[in-house]
């Protein structure tokens, strides 16, 4: 039944690979492991299941994947104290305009209410502040990027 | 036909909206609050969006998230289940300027019969009966008193905005009045987003008879029969 389940895990997949992760969650039920987690090429993939939960877990834990994947800058977010969470649903963007040089880049100063990042909603520009004064030590969103409500945008080191 | 929908809703609800979608080859979006993360109607959609916070006014209710989650899903139409913004004309009327199909009634439907005031009014001038009440919306306890010592008690406070079960106070004797009115009133504002309440003689063992009607904006109607939904915990129907 575990096996039955693993088409829903390319769900929000986005732009990598599908395959692998078909490929590793076969594995976990055959090897009857409950995560795996390899690195390659500056990729991370964790796939997970909750045994004693059951299928449910199993679906959720390997949806949420994605989110570990990618290397955007050095902080371990979402943990990360100085995690800036997105207020709103809507699309990032990382310059004022199409061209224009990014608001901030990984390893800039930032001044408490700087404008890290744009998303727009309803056709709205809405700029979204730097909550305190510190260092990008990542940016943890593409240019053009939608982005859901509480989702880690960047992460500002106080100081 | 539509390509994706997005459920303004969760639970049962969005599960059945899901499960009609996929048999109709259309893809769903679900929304969420960030405590529904994990929710079934969360991981069985094709897609998912996290619209806010945990209390509905600011996730289930929150107009402005949810056609920004359908903006950047490019879904063509929202269902809005029942309950939470099924009954919201306002809702509605944003979503036509924003071209995106709202599957339910027009907003001037919705208008004449969501808002629990209006509709009464809309029955009354079609020369139906009521029963009887504030007749329009209660700002202070005094003209609230006065009221319900003209129809008697027990009464019932209402929101106007009002549906499954929330919002709706019981007073039995006079000094249960202002407390009924104050908690109406916080659970109006907390559950639709408005507080506007209103007041109607109390019917301790009513039948609630239903007949569901639906049409296919062509011009085309059907109804689905009386149902009896007399049958209740809490204010919610059982079935």
């Amino acid at each position: 039944m575990a096996e039955e389940r693993t088409p829903q895990m390319t769900k929000k997949a986005g732009s990598f690979d599908s395959d692998l992760i078909r490929e590793l969650a076969e594995l976990l039920s055959e090897t009857g492991l409950t995560e795996i987690e390899i690195e390659h090429e500056g990729q991370r993939v964790r796939v997970a299941r909750n045994v004693t939960v059951g299928v449910g877990a199993l679906s959720a834990d390997v949806a949420r994947a994605p989110r570990e994947i990618g290397d955007r800058g050095t902080a371990d977010e979402p943990h990360h104290p100085g995690t800036l969470l997105s207020p709103m649903v809507g699309t990032a963007y990382r310059s004022p305009e199409p061209g224009a040089p990014p608001f901030v880049e990984i390893g800039s100063r930032v001044a408490a209410g700087q404008t890290i990042l744009i998303i727009e909603a309803m056709k709205t520009m809405n700029h979204i502040p730097a909550p305190h004064a510190g260092t990008v030590l990542a940016v943890l969103i593409d240019d053009g990027q939608p982005v859901e409500f509480a989702e880690p945008l960047a992460v500002i080191e106080k100081g | 036909m539509f390509d994706k929908i997005l459920i303004a809703n969760r639970g049962e609800i969005a599960l059945r909206i899901e499960r009609a979608c996929k048999e109709l080859g259309i893809a769903t979006v679900a929304v969420h609050s960030t405590a529904d993360a994990d929710a079934m109607h969360v991981r069985l959609a094709d897609e998912s969006v996290c619209i806010g916070a945990p209390p509905a006014k600011d996730s289930y209710l929150n107009i402005p998230q949810i056609v920004a989650a359908c903006e950047i899903t490019g879904a063509d139409a929202v269902h809005p289940g029942y309950g939470f913004l099924a009954e919201n004309a306002r809702f509605a009327e944003i979503l036509e300027e924003h071209e995106i199909t709202f599957i339910g009634p027009s907003p001037e439907h919705v208008k004449l019969m969501g808002n629990k005031i209006q509709a009464k009014e809309t029955a009354k001038a079609l020369g139906l009966p009521l029963v009887p009440g504030s007749g329009g919306a209660i700002t202070d306890l005094q003209e609230a008193q006065a009221i319900a010592s003209d129809i008697g008690y027990p009464v019932l406070v209402k929101a106007a905005s009002g549906g499954g079960g929330r919002g709706m106070k019981v007073a039995h004797v006079e000094n249960e009045l202002e407390p009924a009115l104050a908690t109406a009133r916080i659970e109006a504002k907390a559950s639709f987003g408005d507080d506007t309440v209103y007041l109607e003689k109390y019917l301790a063992h009513p039948r609630h008879i239903e007949v569901q009607v639906l049409g296919d904006g062509e011009g085309n109607a059907i109804h689905l029969g009386e149902r009896d939904c007399s049958l209740q915990r809490r204010h919610q129907k059982l079935w």
